[in-house]
């Protein structure tokens, strides 16, 4: 939290709005009856020695010294944030029990369910570990909360077609499928798809940032790319020499 | 009986200040925060680090008298770096101006600290100088206003970082001269001279200002 403060100060093309966010989030009760109404009296984008944005900042830099002072009176505040949203037990239980399914049991129908409740795990973790970014900001932070909350409800939402009927314990036979190449292609399909979801997301990041002058988000993102980039060639490179004729 | 009544209402005074003074300390007293030990990590060098020497074309002045609040350094030091950053923003008491942007001549731009005071009583004479071009009725004007107007200068590195020159109660005091040439090869305009007087070599501003904004002129 106090990144996300450092580098809004130290950001000379500081976003009042954004400011007024952290301001709310971050003072004590008694200076915002005094100051949020004027701060949030602003209509318009304003000029960086408006009165309200000198006074902002100056709130700001206050805010930081007393988080660099005494940073333990703030933790209350990091842990109500959407980013310190944990995968319920419920979830936890369920993506075991995804693991565990009998495919081979299933009809087309459950089988398309099953597929996309395996798309929707792996994106749920990504979603995870992008809330830890320090840099991101409340409405970046919002929107991927949101995204997580709709892909939860999706998941349980398919999860009760199951009824849990098709859920079988691993067999000695199943973990020696593992290295079957046909189970090994089903798994480097799956990487492949999550790898390029988060892609396509990373990208979409990047664009927002651009359009912000998010110079920081920016970079983050970009060496995101490069990582899930290589992955990809990675995951593709596997797959091609999965499909390779093999030599008799 | 009178003088003891006096000697013991002074007493009582005096002892009532100590205890406020105690109780409330001025904000004054936080130069004392400069009494913690410095950090002991190492000061190193990374290999292939730009070390570009000089000031950007540019320099921004604040006076004192139209600001309620400035850039500060904090009370209380939690890292090194607190020992030379100040933070925070001009406040400028009308509610509608801003720095003055001043542009400057190529390499014109230069800053520097020397130490001054007895054997502990040491402290800094920031000082440097700054180079305005041509003989502009404005430039004149500025300099007569600037002549006996303390306050605070911005400057920018090449390497990015901004630096502060005076602080509150310790201002930047500006002494400019003309020189309007003699030869048709001259260069003529006006050279600012600075001094301020510190505790700090060099006071960084923790939370910069976008100078390219202030450089446009509006229509």
């Amino acid at each position: 939290m106090i990144k996300q403060v450092q580098n809004w100060l130290g950001d000379k093309k500081r976003n009042y709005a954004d400011g007024v966010v952290l301001f709310e989030k971050l003072a004590s009760d008694e200076i915002k009856k005094k100051y949020l109404t004027y701060f949030k009296d602003v209509k318009e984008e304003i000029a960086a020695f408006d009165m309200h944005f000198t006074m902002l900042v100056n709130k700001i830099a206050a805010i930081e010294a007393k988080m660099k002072s005494n940073p333990d009176a703030f933790k209350t505040i990091a842990a109500t944030e959407p980013a310190a949203k944990n995968p319920s037990e419920d979830e936890v239980s369920m993506d075991v029990a995804i693991s565990k399914v009998d495919v081979s049991t299933l009809t087309d129908d459950k089988k398309a369910t099953y597929s996309r409740i395996q798309e929707i795990v792996p994106l749920m973790a990504s979603i995870h570990a992008e809330l830890d970014d320090d840099t991101l900001t409340d409405d970046e932070r919002k929107d991927l909360a949101e995204q997580l909350t709709d892909l939860s409800d999706e998941k349980k939402s398919l999860w009760a077609e199951f009824d849990g009927t098709a859920i079988v314990e691993p067999t000695n036979e199943d973990v020696e499928g593992a290295n079957d190449s046909t189970v090994q292609s089903v798994y480097l399909q799956n990487r492949l798809n999550r790898v390029t979801e988060n892609i396509k997301r990373t990208n979409l990041s990047i664009d927002n940032a651009v359009t912000a002058g998010k110079k920081n988000l920016e970079t983050n993102a970009r060496s995101r790319l490069t990582m899930y980039e290589a992955d990809k060639a990675n995951i593709e490179q596997e797959i091609a020499a999965l499909n390779e004729p093999k030599q008799i | 009986m009178k003088n003891l009544k006096r000697n013991k209402f002074a007493l009582l005074t005096l002892a009532v200040v100590m205890i406020a003074l105690f109780v409330f300390p001025h904000p004054s007293f936080a130069l004392c925060a400069a009494a913690i030990p410095i950090g002991v990590s190492p000061l190193l060098w990374s290999a292939g680090q730009d070390n570009p020497g000089g000031f950007k074309q540019r320099v921004l002045f604040v006076p004192d008298s139209m600001v309620s609040a400035a850039p500060a350094l904090p009370a209380e030091i939690t890292v090194d770096a607190d020992y030379v950053t100040a933070a925070g923003a001009f406040v400028f008491s009308d509610g509608t101006s801003t720095p003055k942007y001043i542009y400057c001549t190529k390499d014109t731009v230069k800053y520097g600290a020397d130490n001054q005071g007895d054997d502990d009583a040491q402290s800094f004479t920031q000082k440097g100088e700054f180079f305005f071009p041509g003989n502009l009725k404005e430039a004149a004007a500025f300099a007569r206003y600037v002549n006996n107007t303390p306050g605070y200068l911005v400057l920018e590195a090449k390497g990015g970082e901004q630096i502060m020159v005076g602080q509150k109660g310790m201002l930047c005091y500006i002494k400019p001269a003309v020189d309007l040439g003699q030869k048709t090869a001259d260069r003529r305009g006006y050279k600012f001279t600075f001094e301020a007087d510190s505790f700090v070599p060099t006071i960084f501003l923790g939370t910069p200002i976008d100078m390219d904004a202030l450089s446009v002129v509006a229509p």
